[in-house]
């Protein structure tokens, strides 16, 4: 006899979750098109597809055969789409789905549904690289911001790791509560540290602020590049211990008695999300609230198994961020640096979230 | 099935200052086919004593060994987590789980180290689930959200997936605080018929020495890390050892309708 709770709880689990990802995945592309046609230029659709269609097709009779067919695009146009918007999507596109990736990862491991890529300092450790290379006047050479960012970022991920690492050699494992005080601590003392290189950092005082903002603003391939090769890199490593994750996420010493080499897996999954964190604020500054919001409101809809949690909020996160800066770029009257629209946004749905009480 | 020779440790081995032994060169040997529960105060060291025997905790000296079916000695710290996982299950005092998994999923992960990294569950991971969960009576709300269960059953789902891990050896950590009698004596008697049927190990820690009493071949009892006494439960229950090890003093007497010895307390 089945009880009226003999059946499952999640709405997605009675879809196919793979038909779901799919769906996904065709909206993300539909968005990248849709995005790309909008703008101060107004493109058409259809030739954004074309477009697309002659730098991905090696058939020239075939293009050929369309430009015939077809009204000529202007060279302006193709410019525009290809070197000014498509950076700018492809980049928000990855950092949304970076950042979700990481914050999938961050509450796994820190037994948190409230964790964040940014829990362990990352954010401000990168924001202190970047506020460093900006007083330094190093912005010059235009990847040195990036670049110290994601040193800054790195130092903090390993400095944080080092803290939580008890000095009483019993516990071979990373406690989870270690690294969230180690990550509270460190990030105090950089957030102190950035505001000291604001004070006394004179008119460059402004560079530094609108770069913590965030913004995807000017945006080059070699940034879709980085983005695409980290989140590849951590996506794989991601899928490889997803199963371990949802071990892991039950409690360390009981993933431990399942069998889960608990220390090196944590490890090896603080290091992915860390680094994917660090690229996305390299590139695109701080953007709040998508490493925390998304993974949170996907495992509402999918459930916690990680397998399918990461794969969704990628696409989720995706969709998302650039929904929130195609808004940013194209609809509102003025640009409003991105991570302020999400936290704007996001803060407030938050809090929704979590008033309901199903944060868990 | 299992053996400890000489393990000492201590929790605080770096302080310069003497600091009391937390396990002191404790010798056991667990054999096949037996219940043991392990008695003693608060803080002398039953839980660590497990974590030391799963590997957990690393000695500061002596060694735990594991005895597979196949007879090879093994010390538990050279074995891969996966290997201990398929000799060694937890049931540990902490079911806290702050994920919203359903029941199954999570009698499910006691089948992880069967799996492999990109396999589904195959037919028997399925049947032995599915077997356990009608055992343990978790079945009743295989799909629900464990996060809305209560603690008396979240516990019995983390010792349904223990039982799911079908290991010879089966640790049990105050497995049954939280669960009212029926439950208690139903898993009790559960595990009793593994352990009879299938030659299977278990070492329970228990709070409550009458239940221990029933239902254990052999008890341990251990103060302040160290091994107070321990055989046959009929031997080892008696008014002395009860006394020197709880500073209590009950009265020690067979009980025919519990088929074992009891103990009595009165204010």
């Amino acid at each position: 006899m089945k009880s009226e709770f003999d059946k499952p709880n999640y709405t997605i689990s009675l879809i196919n979750k793979a038909t779901f990802i799919v769906i996904l995945f065709f909206m993300l592309i539909g968005l990248i098109t849709l995005s790309a046609s909008m703008g101060y230029v107004k493109i058409e659709l259809f030739d954004i597809l074309r477009i697309i269609a002659s730098k991905i097709i090696n058939n020239n009779n075939l293009i050929a055969y369309i430009n015939d067919s077809f009204p000529a695009i202007s060279d302006k146009s193709i410019t525009i789409v290809m070197e000014v918007r498509f950076p700018r999507i492809l980049t928000c596109a990855a950092v949304g789905a970076a950042l979700s990736l990481s914050g999938v990862i961050f509450q796994g491991i820190l037994l948190n549904p409230l964790a964040d890529p940014y829990t362990l300092g990352v954010s401000a450790g990168a924001a202190f690289g970047a506020s460093v290379a900006i007083l330094l006047n190093l912005s010059a050479a235009f990847v040195s911001v990036p670049l110290f960012a994601f040193a800054g970022a790195s130092l903090t991920l390993f400095f944080v790791i080092f803290l939580s690492y008890n000095k009483k050699s019993y516990s071979p494992t990373l406690s989870s509560t270690n690294l969230i005080l180690s990550g509270i601590i460190v990030s105090s003392i950089l957030s102190a540290g950035i505001s000291f290189l604001k004070y006394i950092a004179d008119e460059q005082v402004a560079i530094i602020i609108f770069w913590l903002m965030g913004s995807f603003a000017s945006k080059t391939w070699l940034d879709v590049v980085i983005t695409m090769f980290f989140l590849t890199i951590g996506s794989i490593v991601a899928f490889v211990f997803a199963r371990d994750l949802n071990l892991i996420s039950l409690g360390e010493r009981a993933a431990s008695t399942l069998g889960v080499d608990t220390k090196r897996v944590t490890l090896i999954l603080l290091i992915t999300g860390s680094m994917v964190a660090a690229v996305s604020v390299s590139v695109s500054g701080i953007i709040g609230f998508v490493g925390l919001l998304v993974p949170h409101i996907v495992r509402f809809i999918v459930g916690p198994d990680n397998r399918s949690l990461i794969p969704i909020s990628m696409l989720t996160g995706s969709i998302l961020l650039l929904a929130a800066d195609t808004i940013t770029r194209t609809v509102l009257p003025y640009e409003i640096p991105i991570g302020v629209l999400t936290a704007l946004i996001g803060g407030p749905i938050f809090c929704w979230i979590f008033k309901r009480g199903s944060v868990r | 099935m299992i053996k400890l020779e000489n393990l000492n440790f201590t929790y605080d081995n770096f302080s310069t200052l003497p600091y009391p032994a937390v396990i002191n060169n404790v010798s056991l040997n667990f054999k096949a086919g037996k219940f043991y529960s392990i008695l003693g105060p608060n803080g002398c060291g039953k839980t660590t004593l497990l974590d030391l025997m799963i590997g957990h905790l690393k000695p500061i000296s002596g060694k735990v060994i594991v005895k597979d079916s196949v007879s090879h000695e093994r010390n538990i710290l050279s074995m891969p987590k996966r290997e201990v996982a398929k000799n060694i299950a937890l049931v540990s005092q902490n079911y806290n789980i702050n994920f919203p998994f359903t029941v199954k999923e999570v009698v499910m992960m006691g089948r992880h180290p069967y799996i492999g990294r990109f396999a589904n569950p195959s037919k028997k991971d399925i049947e032995i689930v599915n077997k356990v969960m009608e055992l343990t009576g978790t079945d009743k709300f295989a799909h629900r959200k464990i996060t809305d269960l209560s603690g008396g059953e979240r516990q019995r789902c983390v010792f349904a997936r223990a039982l799911s891990q079908d290991t010879p050896l089966l640790f049990l950590d105050e497995a049954f605080s939280n669960m009212d009698i029926s439950h208690t004596i139903r898993l009790l008697n559960l595990v009793k018929k593994e352990v009879k049927k299938h030659n299977k190990t278990i070492i329970s820690v228990f709070h409550d020495i009458n239940l221990a009493a029933i239902w254990s071949d052999e008890l341990i009892f251990m103060k302040n890390g160290e091994i107070a006494a321990s055989g046959e439960t009929d031997e080892v229950m008696t008014e002395e050892i009860i006394e020197t090890v709880f500073h209590v003093k009950p009265k020690v007497e067979y009980n025919p309708y519990s088929r074992a010895k009891q103990a009595y307390f009165r204010t």
